[in-house]
């Protein structure tokens, strides 16, 4: 029912007239010079869309337009394309132009105007949301394109702010809505396809207007307000692929349907992993709609068929069309646009919101007026500080330190040390962590030392953002979570672990972090998220291969949780988080935990931590036993601080902080109670475990207390007149300021100064050749320090991180250990006895390295009877022993070093091959590809009985299938694409979603 | 008030906490035990001092461990010997071994009242090493000297030596690459090669292999042999040496010190006699430059005390005292004491001498402490005569005559401190008054060092 007051229609047809001089609303149509503009012969078609009465909206538009049509005649019947052409065949012979209009659109004034001054054949409007106060102007419609497969899209996406920045251009189709066409153009083309959804009218009539040579534009001075229907994924890929596929060459029609099929599987593939599945569904469903619909297909081909395109409108038709390229910068928008909304949670304030946020424009900036953010001011400051204390550590080379062995040359060297098995140790191969390492170290190219200087030389910076970002979403005050990551990320340093190369320490703190804001990301959605509960347990995975004992830790947590807060819907997310370390229970670096389950209570290369034990007041302000913690007066100040501020903040505001504090207190017994104890770990080394980790959690409740419990405390004060509260909390800043500014003074100064870097390797090059050469030895080294020898065993290419897990010659049980001890400490006692030749030969030491000139350690092994003639300067001297490899085959007196693929020679009586390798069933030798026996030569080393005949030698320790790799490394996949964002549904990329300033929001 | 429990509560757990830390004990690790493999034997070679005519007498004792004793020439055959082990009529060199871990020593000796080895000679048999040095040997034209080169391995060994006289190097053709062949001795004669008239210092030094060297110095004054003994080797060169066990009585005392540094030496010398540190009028300072051997006479300082020197100097240096055991050149004997290492925690030393010898241990602190030494003798069966306790304040010489005991073994221990021993023995054969002196050091095996550590990280 029209509102209108208008003269009454005739009954039954509802057909718009044109109006008449005395038409009481003609005062509205007067131009500026008091005449009214006609429409130059325009007709409006109005298409039925309104389910209401807002049909009106069109004729008040209308009757404001600048140019008057001639004519308004509203289209009848359900089919689109049957209506329209109904109701031009009705229009009066004089129209000339269509303008085609929802009855629920409203166009600007001057719409009409702008598309007649277009000249062109077919000219589209610029759709634009209804007005809203608060979100500005919005594109609801501009300009739609098809890729080349098919894929339907637009040149602006809907909901981006308009703001001027389109221009007139030569377009491939238009939208129907606000569409004027000549009528003779459109009666030539035979007007719209039947079977053709409206929504996709208009490019399909355009690209037919462009083959048959007219000229299509798109005007965006042409503002017509209309909030377009919404339209399923499934349609739209039918329609997609039913015109793509109508425009193909015939002799392509065939590879365009294997393309079209090929692409929808990998698209449904693709979404089903960026979980969502039903994106993933209409996929499918969209491509099978399109095969079935042989009708549509036959007419949009038909209605192509007609017209004989020129090669030149082709090419300017293919050129309008999106290729591989806007592809690529749409998923680069796409990507960085997933970037900046992560940049975004590092100032983003989480559930707290104050009046600003609650008033104002969505896209206004909250931010206050700043000259510099204090986020990018404390990174700035960390960056620097992280610069300066890395300064003598940047360059060629690798780390290492007491408790770090260099990095593996290469990734697959790192992956080998974790997939080998270790002979004498059934079930045993890499730790776990190792695994993860390799895996990592793929986002670096596969340097290795790469990431581990990252993780180190990154520790400090990393996990003070990872640690604001957590504390920003649980405080107002940006700048307690800025001081208060500041303290938890520099706990590594003060604590030591990084002066000791304490990797698993480092990664541990950076993990931390990360884990709570998933984990709190998780518990506030509603129902819980999977893409949270996925990450979560990717985290909990990487920390439990680290530290073990965090997973028990983590399970305990999350029972109580279940308990405590009730979400069954959540419970299945929750199982899955918790149970995805499991992985590692699949390769053998859980079986070493299994086997000395003492693994559990440490950290990685536990054998490389010193027994000393700390004292357990000293654990309370951090202070570990070695060279590299914070001065005694430094820990005390600033850890002391951190105690009185955690303790303040549960005055202040119990609950949270409460909470936070008595787990502070739990962290602290726990790295009490674990440095008391002394526990096996592989291959049979009593360690004690470290602290590092546990204060690391000690201080992140302390920290969290302090935050959260201190959090408004200014702001509670400005009304309050001058009291001790404020003498207090001036106090308490001025302390904390002060520890924060001495600790991360410190850590500059300090804090990495025992980590060394240089090439791996002091030994002279024949000597290093020897170990990686055909017939391999290893080579017993010493150095003095500080007046102290010291000694190794070192073979292949040197001991390597991961390596005193898998077990090095000479520590604690590993087999050959007490023999390589007895020799080494015989050796540089200056025993000189008649046994120590053979024991290196035993050990397959092939030569005793000797650094520096000390004379008395030159003389007590220039003794040694049987020993080659040492050879050197005052760098350093090697003497070789003879005979001696890490396989020899001894025949009577005779020894001869091979190697893995060497030609063995016959020989005239029995002989053994032996290893310089513990026994182990595992060995497998053969010679001319016949099987070697294994014998038993008495001192636990792998030996076999050579045939006399020559052959080439084959050995090799086997270490069965590796299945469990495989399956690590496919759960490994499967949680990570759990874990990794989800695919942007349309109407997320279209909505603009208010954002905040990245500038100015710390 | 609320507000201040939680607080409260949670500062008292924490100080339950770090106080049940501070009393629970910590567990420690096993110490690891360093397996000494038993089948780790040194060996320590005895050259063939004696002769047909006139034998040596060799005994080993040890602390219970099984010792082996074999010639040179054939070393796989072999006779186990536990406790003491004697051997007489000795005329060739033999190998003495046993467990790296055992404590034990080994010393020859000659005696004879004419001929060319007259007089007493006492030697302690080493382990072979890469380089000796053996100061205060002459080769003078009424002296003889004999380079004794054994090699106990079975490679090869070459040697070169070098003569350093009071003027410097003494050019000695044939003196390098003297090849020892293996499980052999080689006895090289020095009158060929070089003379002096002052003594000089052999340096022997190994290209190849290693041997034990030692020098069989003799007297023949008016082209009849007068006395003869064992020059033992001393120290390598170091700023501080102490020679021990210079016997008292009549006779010259000569000191010979050795610079091999490029610069001249200047060498403080202190008496550490039996009433403590005394410093000799006009020997306080002794300059002996650069490469050079110099003899300096003691005698009239030391006013015939038994006594101990110990030398300090800005360069290294290694020195010896030739002791005679009179005036004169007729039936005098003389006997040589080297610079020594501190001996060990314990050690066990045989003296191969009848119960007719008078045999007198002198025990030197070196040190800046007092040390508390024990002195047990047994004899050649094992049995426990008596036990000395000796407390050695620093820079004194204490001497133990010991009761007259056929082939007597010492027992010495020390309480941690810088002990050095030396061992006299006299014995009038014939008309010679007899002079033999032992260099009671510890076995290179046994001098014990700083136990090496592992560390992943040597090499890397």
């Amino acid at each position: 029912m029209r509102n209108a007051p208008v003269p009454a229609l005739p009954e039954g047809r509802r057909e718009r007239t044109r109006r008449t001089p005395d038409d009481p609303w003609d005062w509205l149509h007067v131009s500026p010079d008091g005449s009214p503009t006609d429409g130059t012969a325009v007709a409006v078609v109005v298409i039925p869309h309104a389910a209401d009465d807002s049909s009106d909206v069109v004729d008040l538009a209308l009757a404001a337009s600048s140019v008057r049509p001639v004519e308004t005649i509203e289209a009848e019947g359900e089919q689109f394309a049957e209506a329209v052409a109904d109701a031009v065949e009705r229009l009066a012979p004089d129209v000339e132009w269509l303008w085609l209009l929802h009855d629920d659109a409203e166009p600007e004034p001057r719409a009409l105007e702008a598309l007649l001054a277009a000249d062109a054949d077919v000219v589209g409007s610029l759709l634009i949301r209804p007005q809203s106060r608060v979100s500005g102007t919005l594109v609801e419609e501009w300009v739609p394109t098809i890729s080349h497969s098919g894929r339907l899209g637009h040149l602006a996406e809907p909901g981006e702010p308009y703001q001027g920045q389109f221009d007139a251009s030569d377009v491939l189709g238009v939208s129907t809505i606000g569409m004027l066409i000549r009528r003779d153009v459109f009666t030539a083309l035979g007007g719209f396809v039947p079977g053709t959804p409206q929504a996709q009218a208009g490019l399909e009539f355009g690209w037919r207007a462009r083959l048959a040579g007219f000229s299509l534009r798109a005007e965006p001075k042409a503002l017509v307000r209309h909030r377009g229907d919404a339209q399923s994924l499934e349609q739209l890929k039918k329609v997609g692929l039913t015109l793509a596929s109508a425009h193909a060459a015939p002799g392509r029609r065939p590879w365009q349907a294997v393309r079209f099929a090929v692409g929808s599987v990998l698209a449904a593939v693709l979404l089903l992993l960026g979980k969502d599945p039903a994106r993933a569904r209409a996929e499918l469903r969209g491509f099978t709609g399109w095969l079935g619909d042989r009708a549509g297909r036959a007419g949009q081909r038909a209605a192509v068929g007609r017209l004989t395109p020129t090669t030149e409108i082709l090419a300017a038709i293919r050129a309008m069309r999106p290729g591989w390229r806007q592809g690529l910068r749409h998923a680069a928008d796409n990507a960085a646009g997933r970037v900046a909304d992560w940049l975004g949670t590092f100032t983003e304030r989480g559930e707290t919101s104050g009046l600003d946020e609650l008033t104002g424009d969505d896209f206004a900036s909250q931010a206050r007026a700043r000259a510099l953010s204090p986020l990018l001011l404390g990174g700035l400051v960390v960056l620097t500080l992280a610069l300066v204390a890395a300064r003598n550590l940047i360059g060629a080379g690798q780390l290492r330190a007491a408790q770090l062995l260099p990095a593996q040359a290469t990734f697959a060297n790192l992956l080998a040390d974790y997939l080998t098995p270790v002979a004498g140790l059934p079930g045993l191969a890499g730790p776990s962590w190792l695994g993860l390492l390799a895996v990592g170290s793929v986002l670096t190219f596969g340097q290795v030392e790469w990431l581990v200087g990252i993780l180190l030389l990154g520790c400090v910076p990393l996990t003070w953002l990872a640690a604001y970002r957590l504390l920003r979403q649980l405080v107002t005050d940006g700048r307690l979570a800025l001081v208060g990551g500041l303290f938890y990320a520099l706990t590594p340093a003060l604590t030591g672990a990084l002066n000791a190369g304490q990797l698993g320490t480092a990664i541990i703190a950076l993990l931390l972090p990360l884990l709570g804001y998933t984990m709190l990301l998780w518990a506030r959605a509603p129902g819980g998220r999977w893409r949270e509960a996925g990450a979560s347990g990717l985290l909990l995975l990487l920390a439990t291969a680290v530290l073990p004992l965090l997973w028990p830790v983590a399970v305990l947590a999350g029972v109580l949780f279940a308990v405590l807060v009730r979400r069954p819907g959540q419970w299945g997310q929750l199982v899955v988080a918790l149970a995805t370390p499991c992985l590692l229970l699949l390769g053998p670096g859980w079986a070493g935990v299994l086997a000395f389950p003492g693994r559990l209570l440490t950290g990685p290369e536990p054998a490389l931590v010193p027994l000393e034990v700390p004292a357990a007041w000293a654990l309370l302000i951090g202070q570990t036993p070695g060279a590299g913690a914070a001065p005694l007066w430094l820990a005390s100040v600033v850890f002391g601080s951190a105690w009185v501020a955690a303790l303040a903040g549960t005055v202040r505001r119990r609950g949270v902080a409460t909470w936070a504090v008595g787990g502070a207190v739990v962290a602290l017994a726990l790295a009490i109670t674990l440095t008391r104890l002394v526990v096996r770990v592989s291959p049979g080394v009593e360690v004690r475990p470290q602290a590092h980790p546990w204060l690391l959690l000690m201080v992140g409740g302390l920290t969290l207390a302090a935050v959260v419990g201190l959090d408004g405390l200014t702001g509670q004060l400005k009304g309050r007149s001058l009291g001790p509260l404020h003498l207090l909390s001036l106090g308490l800043t001025v302390i904390v300021t002060a520890s924060a500014v001495l600790a991360g003074g410190w850590w500059a100064w300090a804090g990495q100064a025992g980590l060394s870097r240089a090439s791996v390797g002091e030994l002279p090059a024949f000597v290093r050749n020897a170990q990686v050469s055909a017939t391999p030895s290893r080579t017993l080294t010493v150095r003095l320090v500080g007046g102290e020898v010291r000694w190794a065993v070192v073979q292949d290419d040197f001991p390597r991180l991961g390596d005193s897990e898998r077990g090095l010659l000479g520590v604690g049980e590993a087999p050959l250990s007490d023999l390589a001890r007895s020799v080494a400490n015989r050796l540089l006692a200056g025993s000189a006895d008649n046994e120590l030749v053979p024991d290196l030969q035993r050990l397959g030491i092939g030569h005793v390295w000797l650094q520096g000139s000390d004379e008395e350690t030159r003389t007590a092994i220039s003794n040694v009877p049987g020993l080659g003639t040492g050879t050197g300067g005052d760098a350093g001297a090697v003497w070789p022993v003879p005979a001696s490899g890490r396989a020899v085959i001894i025949e009577g007196e005779n020894r001869t070093v091979v190697g893995d693929g060497l030609e063995v020679p016959t020989a005239g009586q029995a002989r053994v091959l032996v290893l310089a390798e513990p026994a182990d069933p595992r060995w497998l030798a053969s010679v001319g590809g016949v099987p070697l026996v294994t014998v038993d030569v008495g001192d636990g080393r792998q030996a076999f009985a050579l045939p006399q005949t020559a052959g080439k030698l084959s050995l090799e320790l086997s270490g069965g299938t590796s299945w469990w790799a495989w399956a690590q490394l496919v759960g490994l996949v499967l949680v990570m694409l759990l874990a990794l964002p989800g695919v942007r549904s349309p109407a997320a990329r279209g909505a603009q979603v208010p954002k905040r300033s990245l500038a100015g929001d710390a | 008030m609320r507000n201040w429990i939680p607080a409260a509560a949670l500062t008292v757990a924490t100080v339950v906490v770090v106080g049940a830390g501070t009393l629970v004990p910590a567990g420690q690790p096993g110490q690891p035990v360093i397996p000494e493999a038993n089948r780790a034997t040194i060996a320590v070679g005895c050259p063939g001092i004696g002769s047909a005519a006139t034998p040596a007498l060799l005994v080993a004792a040890g602390d219970g461990a099984v010792l082996t004793t074999a010639k040179l020439t054939s070393p796989a055959t072999r006779n186990e010997v536990t406790g003491v082990g004697v051997l007489r009529d000795l005329a060739q060199p033999m190998l003495v071994g046993g467990p790296r871990s055992a404590v034990f020593g080994v010393a020859t000796s000659v005696s004879a009242n004419s001929g060319p080895l007259s007089g007493l000679t006492l030697a302690a048999c080493h382990s072979a090493r890469s380089e000796w040095w053996i100061p205060g040997v002459s080769i003078a034209e009424d002296d003889q000297a004999e380079l004794v080169l054994l090699n106990q391995d079975s490679t090869e060994a070459a040697v070169d030596v070098t003569l350093i006289g009071a003027d410097g190097r003494i050019s000695a053709p044939g003196s390098r690459g003297i090849v020892v062949g293996p499980h052999s001795q080689r006895v090289v004669s020095l009158g060929p090669i070089a003379t002096s008239p002052t003594p000089v210092t052999l340096r022997v030094q190994t290209s190849q292999g290693r041997v034990v060297a030692g020098l069989r110095q003799s007297r023949w004054p008016g082209n009849r042999a007068s006395a003869a003994d064992w020059v033992p080797a001393a120290v390598d060169p170091a700023t501080r040496v102490v020679i021990p066990g210079i016997p008292g009585g009549p006779g010259a005392r000569r000191l010979v010190v050795v610079n091999p540094g490029e610069r001249t030496a200047r060498v403080g010398l202190e008496v550490l006699g039996l009433n403590g540190r005394v410093v000799l009028t006009g020997l306080e300072s002794l300059d002996v430059p650069a490469g050079t051997t110099r003899a300096f006479e003691l005698a009239a300082g030391l006013g015939g005390e038994p006594t101990a020197v110990r030398l300090a100097s800005d360069r290294p240096i290694t020195a010896s005292v030739i002791s005679d055991s009179g005036e004169g050149t007729k039936g005098v004997d003389f006997a040589v004491q080297p610079a020594t290492e501190p001996i060990g925690d314990m050690s066990i030393w045989p003296v191969p001498v009848p119960k007719a010898a008078r045999v007198t241990v002198m025990l030197t602190n070196a040190g800046e402490a007092e040390v508390a030494t024990t002195v047990s003798l047994s004899n050649a069966i094992g049995a426990e005569l008596k036990s000395y306790q000796v407390p050695l304040p620093p820079g004194l010489t204490a001497l133990i005559d010991l009761p007259a005991t056929e082939l007597p073994v010492l027992r010495i221990e020390r309480a941690g401190g810088d002990v050095r021993v030396g061992v006299i023995a006299t014995q009038t054969l014939g008309t010679i008054a007899g002079l033999g002196s032992l260099a009671v050091a510890p076995l290179q095996a046994q001098a014990g060092s700083a136990e090496p550590s592992f560390d992943p990280l040597t090499g890397s």
